[in-house]
């Protein structure tokens, strides 16, 4: 039991420490973006079984010799009304760390995403309200605002919305491109992807790391949906969208956002696609499928 | 439901184009091919006063009503909403592209050009 917990603490360290920091600046995330972001979210979800999974291993590590079965001895216990399923006080603590921590990350999740839900419902309606139909054989709600701004409402009765300030901005090659960009976002339902990402990093703010990963998580998944748009759309014309967008939209003070997923990077891979590659693309899946066996394998099986 | 919003959009449309406040009976008048009963309009009037999308007044026996902000404000409130990054108040997925930094916007100008050359020289 020893070994399982510090083998886990020390995946979830590694994980969360320099892993999700030199990834976001691997250069070759640009060529497969979408194993990349397999590889995220395989990270997410490892990291955090691992570390819940190291303390819960430490807690109940008089109980068994394999983490599955000290659980499986605490719950029957537990139901045979022995509250601490024989756990000394320390012990119990631990668990209760454990049992406490899974419930904060669930429930910040459930919580994000019912605001998200919410809010998004109420800006739906609004948009129906004061938007106009884009034109009759195009999807979409312009609102009457000087901004270019092009953006979709996800969820069961999406919305595709653009400003007439966009409108003006792209001519008409251009706007099909910037549309078959938003609607990749609603068929691939990056929303979410995105989710647990920005929940996270609301939840905790003191994790710099899951910060990061949130800023890299959103880039990856707009060159996933610019990749998409252009089994659609000409490669040169949508980076010609984007660079005007870009280019228009510069606020007087330096209002920048964040720069990960840079609109600059996104067009000059737009006009220089990276060439693609099939090996590195099964490597990170491997990797992928590899971290979230980790974690499972450490349930099972039994330590010193 | 959709006959509602359909109809909601209709009469929005019509406060925002009055001049001043209106009565129902007015916005009965004024969608003339609608053929709606007063109290249908009453219906809709309410259910938009509730979301605070309409104020009303009182003049005599009548209620005059008219829309708590125009169009473009509602607009400009949408985007502040959709262009907030913030964790989970923002509304919608992502913009098209993230708002870009002066420094950015200067390299973005030259790949913008080099796009457009590309895509004129049929590159």
């Amino acid at each position: 039991m020893v070994v399982t917990a510090v083998t886990l603490a020390l995946l979830a360290v590694v994980l969360l420490g320099p892993v999700s920091h030199l990834l976001p600046r691997a250069g070759w995330a640009v060529a497969e973006p979408r194993a990349t972001l397999v590889l995220w979210q395989a990270i997410g979800l490892s990291a955090g079984l691992a570390a819940l999974g190291a303390v819960a291993a430490v807690a109940v590590a008089p109980l068994s010799d394999t983490l599955f079965g000290a659980l499986r001895r605490f719950a029957e216990r537990f139901v045979a009304g022995e509250p601490t399923g024989g756990l000394g006080p320390l012990h119990t603590v631990l668990l209760m760390v454990a049992v406490v921590l899974g419930a904060r990350l669930l429930g910040v999740l459930a919580l994000s995403a019912w605001r998200t839900v919410r809010a998004r419902g109420r800006h739906r309606r609004m948009v129906d309200l004061i938007g106009t139909p884009l034109t009759a054989d195009r999807d979409g709600l312009v609102l009457d605002h000087p901004a270019p701004a092009a953006y979709c409402l996800p969820g069961g009765t999406p919305r595709v919305v653009l400003t007439s300030g966009a409108l003006e901005l792209f001519d008409d090659a251009e706007l099909a491109a910037v549309l078959a960009h938003e609607r990749a976002h609603l068929a691939e339902r990056h929303d979410l992807v995105v989710l647990p990402f920005a929940a996270w990093s609301a939840a905790l703010p003191w994790l710099p790391t899951v910060r990061r990963s949130r800023a890299a998580v959103d880039g990856l998944v707009e060159m996933v949906a610019d990749d998409r748009a252009c089994l659609h759309a000409d490669r040169t014309v949508l980076a010609c969208a984007l660079a005007r967008f870009g280019t228009a939209g510069v606020p007087a003070g330096a209002l920048a956002a964040t720069g990960t997923g840079s609109v600059l990077t996104r067009v000059h891979r737009l006009l220089d696609p990276p060439p693609r590659s099939p090996r590195l693309r099964y490597a990170l899946v491997t990797v992928a499928v590899t971290l979230l066996a980790l974690p499972t394998a450490a349930l099972l099986l039994s330590g010193v | 439901m959709a006959r509602l919003g359909e109809l909601e959009r209709a009469v929005m449309e019509v406060l925002w184009s009055a001049p001043e406040s209106v009565t129902a009976r007015d916005i009965v008048t004024a969608l003339p091919d609608r053929d709606l009963a007063a109290t249908t309009v009453l219906t809709v009037l309410s259910r938009l006063e509730r979301k605070d999308l309409v104020a009303r007044d009182r003049d005599g026996r009548a209620h005059r009503y008219r829309p708590t902000a125009s169009r473009e404000e509602h607009a400009a409130a949408l985007m502040r909403e959709a262009l907030d990054t913030a964790e989970d108040r923002s509304a919608a997925l992502a913009s098209f592209a993230s708002q870009v930094s002066p420094g950015e916007a200067a390299a973005l100008a030259g790949a913008l050009a080099e796009a457009v050359r590309r895509r004129t020289g049929g590159g």
